[in-house]
């Protein structure tokens, strides 16, 4: 048995609750991301046994990976070159960047819906995020 | 080790901890970051940038159904994400300094010591709720922090409202700063924070955790992935089994899901706890 929809566009404020198209798109930005992602995972790792097989696994894996793919120019190159680790670091890229769009997705849902409050808070989220991936993060590398 | 059996283990390794992690309701992460400390020899930076990614992938996955099924509570999982995102940024950047002044032992330490005394708490509460109601007060009234969902196995609909609001925040804070610092997800304070001190029932306080758990592992791993933790190759197998491996255990286990099951791994997680602590103190 599934649950009873609440009339008109199911949007049930008393309940606290959002219309539910809010929670089908939130679902849906974190299932695309995460298909997004581990199809580069799976798809980077064949192509990294395809071409290594039969090597060492130490040489592979990086001491410091910011010296392979995280560098933003050797990064893009590697894309460009259709380097599997480049695709791998992009999977991780896109799972990272998930719960961000999900955030973002919550943000404009409670300003869609005039929750000024919570759009403030959310947008407060969003910030902390980006401070850290903008100021803090290349603060402490 | 040839490349091809290492991603085969690290695969496998990740199906394990996904399996193991959703039956004794610690999560993926904590059962592969030992795993990778001690069987894959990964030091502990890379071994947490790999945790997180794990992290991020089961959120995402098991975050899917929850919120298609309206049980995450949105409103409440962004309120507490306030504490949680400061607390994660905080504890990975610890995590950086610590790993830059050689300390890394003392974080391995710290992880077993978080280990041994996480397990048996979440393993005998096995599932059982222990929700306490709670009253609104002003940041819960001000915000419309209360919601309702249908149960059903009661077939009803279970209203519910939140409260305890400061106490809430600062256990969210310490559940990022432990999710920044160790690559976990942190989700047995988070549902904590939710069910103890909000006083949500406990479907929805581990759907919320979910929820939640993905934007602080993305805050934690934005350092970590900058500070050249995150190793893809060691990060992506993983991830991707403990994905596979989460939801399919989800799937699979709520027929074996009880306390005489999860009490069968309390062990096994003991002595990787006691490991990787000797392995801190130079000993293992």
């Amino acid at each position: 048995m599934s649950a009873p929809e609440p009339p008109g566009n199911g949007a049930d404020p008393s309940l606290g609750r959002l219309p539910p198209p809010v929670y089908e798109r939130m679902a849906l930005v974190l299932l695309f991301g995460l298909l997004v992602a581990l199809g580069l995972f799976a798809g980077g790792l064949i192509a990294l046994l395809e071409r290594a097989s039969g090597t060492s696994a130490g040489g592979w894996v990086s001491p410091n990976p910011l010296d392979r793919d995280l560098v933003l120019t050797r990064f893009v190159h590697g894309l460009a070159q259709g380097s599997p680790t480049a695709y791998l670091t992009l999977g991780a890229y896109a799972l990272i960047a998930t719960p961000v769009l999900r955030v973002v997705a919550g943000t404009a849902a409670f300003y869609a819906h005039d929750e000024r409050r919570m759009a403030a808070l959310a947008a407060v989220v969003l910030v902390m995020l980006l401070v850290g991936l903008l100021v803090l993060g290349p603060l402490v590398r | 080790m040839e490349l091809l059996d290492f991603v085969l283990l690290l695969v496998l390794t990740g199906v394990a901890a996904g399996v193991v992690g959703s039956l004794t309701g610690l999560g993926g992460a904590i059962v592969a970051l030992p795993i990778l400390v001690l069987a894959f020899a990964v030091p502990f930076p890379e071994a947490a940038g790999a945790g997180l990614l794990t992290v991020l992938a089961t959120s995402s996955a098991t975050g899917t159904a929850y919120v298609h099924e309206h049980l995450s509570d949105l409103r409440i999982g962004m309120f507490l994400e306030v504490a949680t995102v400061p607390g994660a940024l905080i504890g990975a950047t610890v995590t950086v300094f610590l790993v830059h002044a050689r300390l890394d032992d003392a974080l391995l330490i710290a992880l077993g010591l978080l280990l041994l005394a996480l397990v048996p708490g979440a393993i005998a509460r096995g599932g059982v709720a222990f929700t306490t109601p709670a009253e609104p007060d002003a940041a819960a009234r001000s915000l419309g922090l209360r919601g309702a969902y249908y149960d059903e196995r009661r077939e009803e609909e279970v209203r519910y409202t939140a409260g305890r609001t400061r106490p809430a925040l600062a256990v969210a804070f310490f559940a990022g700063v432990v999710a920044g610092m160790f690559g976990i997800g942190g989700g047995v304070f988070k549902v904590l924070a939710l069910q103890r001190f909000l006083g949500l029932p406990m479907k929805v306080a581990t759907a919320t955790s979910n929820f939640m758990i993905g934007v602080t592992g993305a805050a934690g791993a934005s350092i970590l992935l900058l500070a050249g933790f995150i190793d893809p190759v060691i990060g992506a197998p993983i991830a991707l089994g403990t994905a596979v491996g989460a939801v399919g255990g989800a799937r699979v286990l709520p027929r074996l899901r009880n306390r005489t099951v999860g009490w069968l791994f309390v062990p096994v997680i003991a002595v990787l706890a006691v490991e990787v602590i000797l392995r801190g103190l130079g000993v293992g």
